[in-house]
């Protein structure tokens, strides 16, 4: 009996994340899919280098 | 931390120069307006660290379309450090006409000139030293396919960044000298940034300037009344064009030497477009190139070598062996056919391997995971060496030039039906995914254009849907024994390209009346595209598509496998009961709708599948196989079907529900049809939703579902009542008459 609360747990917990995050990403207007993969490229170089330079 | 700006025409390989600087990955295409956004990345092999941005390309700083108004402006509001102005040596004249108006803002400028290495290999002869002496900035020849001079360039425009610039124009000796220098003393005098630069728009009654600075354009007005040109007359913004291109020819000449030029002949590209871009046989080569394409994706008796005989089952059988049925199976498989084989018999090995090694879990935990989870998501990946190799064929394609001369070759037909050739590459982006396609539709000069060609991308199929069409014609073949998998996907392509084709005449003549936008599009040199390039694409597509299937699509099947086993009141089904879970009473509530597309009520017990997986698929596409990959197991052991090994995993699902529900023919090509052309996938819909103007997006979703609702029930009713064609013809033909006659009317009001 554990052993299924604990996957069913877990599964509902990984799809609570997925459609949250989604809602968040909706409400925000931020990027999702593959337009978030480009933007996030470019935003993660140069947050890099601005670290990097503090 | 200084910022460059690459600033350049469309096509001139900013996008590649940019990837080479900053060691990203961002989408380079061999055809003019692949970059609609600005990007940022930074290159570090300088003393100091400098970000580069890469900026979408522009003909002018006179903006058409929304995408050249981001370069526009961030030049003039932004103010980089210095432009790094990115010309395309094979086409010298044209590019150095935006050079010549970059020239007129204060800001450093190095022009760097690109693909000089096609240049030497052509023959021709460019002399930078000249083009630097002519345009009083550093020039440097580089070429950043090859990665030749970057360097030299970066540590050049560094050099010139810590000077300022002053303004120059070109325009010092036409005719209109004196109003550009009466008006930039104005500029002065309001202490406006780059007053040469707005003085010569303003000159040019340029759009922007007139809206920003109306006050000054009295003297524009003034100047104009007292001002005749021969040529022109008043129309200074072709006065300022012809000077320009008149300083270039007259002072390019000692720069610039042509081989071609001198011995009269043709070049390579020019010599291919004789054949590719051919008034008659463009469209039908074009036609034989994509479906050779499918052919190499999908055929399983590749160039029917099998069945006329040429290759036997001695062929590369491998029999006894676990490669046997890779390579041959009745006919040599096809590259794309090998490649899902061998990743189909590993998946297969890893669901019973996990199947065995999980079957100690209770049945809900067990179900969950693994007819659930783990079947759904097999399903779908099992198609990614199919939908990778197809995507690489696309971007071989695209790469080597061919994609520019698809819209050039279609732009005649197309006109006729109501959008231009530069339409046409938004609509084939739409092949890979509609999201980056949808956003391409900026490039489009009208918003009637661009409305139109928002709706119909999707039905350009994407890659995600390619699951849906592989495994149904895969379940076609096997269960009913007709066509060939190659074959059927080819023609449900061309039924996307159709409907397309329909739904934009269908606006043209009623909601979306006007006049096409005119087509000019520089055709790039054909090259041969570098495998590294190809690589990062394929690469790329992979990591979107294995991030989405353990994401969105895994979520999916767990929610479908939770609610395909449980009833309204919470408790677990077993697998024959599945007829009273959540699911199954929903998509019997919704069976009758879809009753005309011939999957709905005529459907037996099982039928109400077909309407819960068009429904999932409106969150993600390959949603579709993963429902069937999900509920098949349980069906099969409902109704005591034999699975037999789980190989080709999205195919035997298919094969179980047409056993389960008695699907016939027209009603699995009318659902087939339904999932390419209705609403997209959530990503699509937003991405709609953000580019298409206000007002317009409510009326979007109603013509897609419109429009799938209508194309599938058509395909399924004439597929099965022959006779019904008549009466489709008579009602079509009579629509055409009365929108024939409502705008006749409507004209005649207008002219009145």
């Amino acid at each position: 009996m554990w052993e299924t609360i604990i996957i069913v747990g877990l599964v509902v917990i990984f799809v609570g994340f997925i459609v949250g995050r989604a809602i968040y990403k909706r409400i925000k207007k931020q990027p999702s899919g593959e337009c978030a993969c480009c933007a996030g490229k470019g935003d993660k170089l140069v947050e890099r280098y601005r670290k990097s330079n503090k | 931390m200084k910022r460059f700006a690459l600033v350049g025409n469309p096509n001139s390989g900013k996008t590649t120069l940019f990837n080479t600087l900053t060691g990203s990955t961002a989408r380079v295409g061999n055809w003019p307006g692949v970059t609609v956004d600005k990007k940022d990345g930074v290159y570090k092999k300088l003393e100091e660290k400098i970000i580069v941005v890469d900026l979408p390309g522009i003909y002018s700083l006179s903006p058409y379309t929304s995408e050249e108004v981001i370069s526009r402006n961030y030049i003039l509001d932004e103010k980089p450090d210095c432009i790094i102005n990115i010309v395309d040596a094979t086409n010298l004249e044209r590019n150095l006409y935006l050079s010549t108006q970059l020239l007129e803002i204060d800001i450093p400028v190095v022009v760097a000139l690109n693909m000089i290495d096609v240049v030497n290999k052509y023959g021709d002869k460019i002399n930078a030293e000249v083009l630097n002496k002519i345009l009083k900035v550093p020039v440097i020849a580089i070429s950043a396919l090859k990665q030749e001079n970057i360097e030299v360039l970066m540590q050049e425009a560094l050099i010139v960044s810590r000077e300022p610039r002053k303004a120059f124009t070109v325009l010092e000796k036409s005719t209109i000298t004196h109003l550009i220098k009466d008006v930039a003393t104005a500029f002065k005098g309001l202490e406006v940034d780059n007053p040469l630069f707005h003085a010569i728009k303003l000159a040019e009654e340029d759009e922007l300037e007139v809206a920003n600075h109306p006050k000054l354009l009295p003297i524009v007005t003034e100047f104009k009344n007292t001002f005749e040109n021969e040529d022109f007359g008043t129309d200074f913004e072709a006065l300022v064009a012809d000077a320009r291109y008149k300083y270039i020819n007259k002072h390019l000449s000692p720069a610039l030497v042509r081989k071609n030029l001198l011995n009269h002949e043709l070049s390579t590209s020019d010599k291919i477009d004789k054949v590719l871009t051919h008034k008659w046989f463009g469209i039908p080569l074009f036609l034989l190139i994509l479906f050779l394409m499918f052919v190499l994706v999908f055929s399983e008796d590749l160039f029917l070598l099998g069945a006329f005989g040429i290759v036997d089952e001695n062929f590369v059988s491998f029999a006894g062996t676990p490669f046997e049925g890779l390579f041959y199976n009745g006919g040599i498989n096809s590259p794309g056919v090998i490649l899902f084989n061998f990743v189909d018999s590993l998946s297969t090995l890893l669901y019973n391997w996990l199947d065995v090694a999980l079957s100690g879990l209770p049945e809900v935990a067990h179900g969950l995971l693994i007819e659930g989870g783990l079947a759904g998501l097999l399903a779908v990946l099992s198609f990614i060496p199919q939908i990778l190799t197809l995507f690489f064929l696309f971007s071989f394609l695209e790469d080597t030039g061919y994609m520019a001369r698809v819209a050039f070759i279609l732009d005649r037909a197309f006109r006729k039906f109501g959008v231009s050739g530069r339409a046409i590459l938004p609509m084939v982006m739409g092949f890979g995914c509609s999201v980056p396609a949808t956003i391409n539709t900026r490039t489009l000069a009208t918003e009637n254009e661009k409305i139109k060609t928002i709706r119909v991308i999707p039905f350009f199929s994407c890659g995600a849907k390619l699951p849906i069409l592989t495994a149904i014609a895969g379940g076609l073949v096997a269960h009913f024994g007709i066509g060939n998998v190659d074959v059927i996907t080819f023609s449900m392509y061309l039924i996307g390209m159709l409907t397309a084709i329909v739904a934009i005449i269908a606006m043209n003549h009623t909601v979306m009346r006007g006049p096409v936008p005119p087509f000019i599009m520089e055709l790039p040199t054909y090259h041969i595209p570098q495998l590294k390039s190809l690589l990062v694409h394929l690469w790329e597509k992979l990591k979107h598509f294995v991030i989405k299937a353990f994401t969105i699509i895994l979520a999916s099947t767990f929610v479908i496998y939770f609610i395909s086993h449980f009833s309204w009141t919470f408790s677990f089904l077993a697998d024959a009961d599945m007829g009273d879970s959540i699911l199954a009473s929903i998509g019997k509530i919704l069976l009758p709708i879809f009753t005309p597309l011939g999957f709905g009520s005529q459907l037996s017990t099982w039928g109400w599948v077909f309407v819960v997986a068009a429904i999932t698929g409106l969150i993600a596409k390959e949603n579709v196989i993963a429902t069937f990959g999900t509920l098949a197991i349980t069906i099969a052991s409902a109704l005591s079907i034999t699975v037999g090994d789980l190989d080709e995993q999205g195919i035997t699902a298919v094969g179980l529900m047409i056993q389960a529900t008695n699907i016939t023919i027209p009603g699995l090509i009318g659902f087939i049809v339904f999932n390419m052309t209705t609403i997209p996938c959530f990503a699509a819909v937003a991405t709609a939703k953000a580019e298409l103007p206000k007002g317009k997006f409510l009326t979007t979703i109603l013509f897609w579902l419109g429009t799938s609702y209508i194309v599938s029930s058509l395909i399924y009713l004439v597929g099965t009542y022959w006779w019904t064609i008549f009466i489709f013809a008579g009602v079509t033909i009579g629509i055409i008459f009365l929108i024939r006659d409502i705008n006749i009317r409507k004209d005649r009001r207008k002219l009145a």
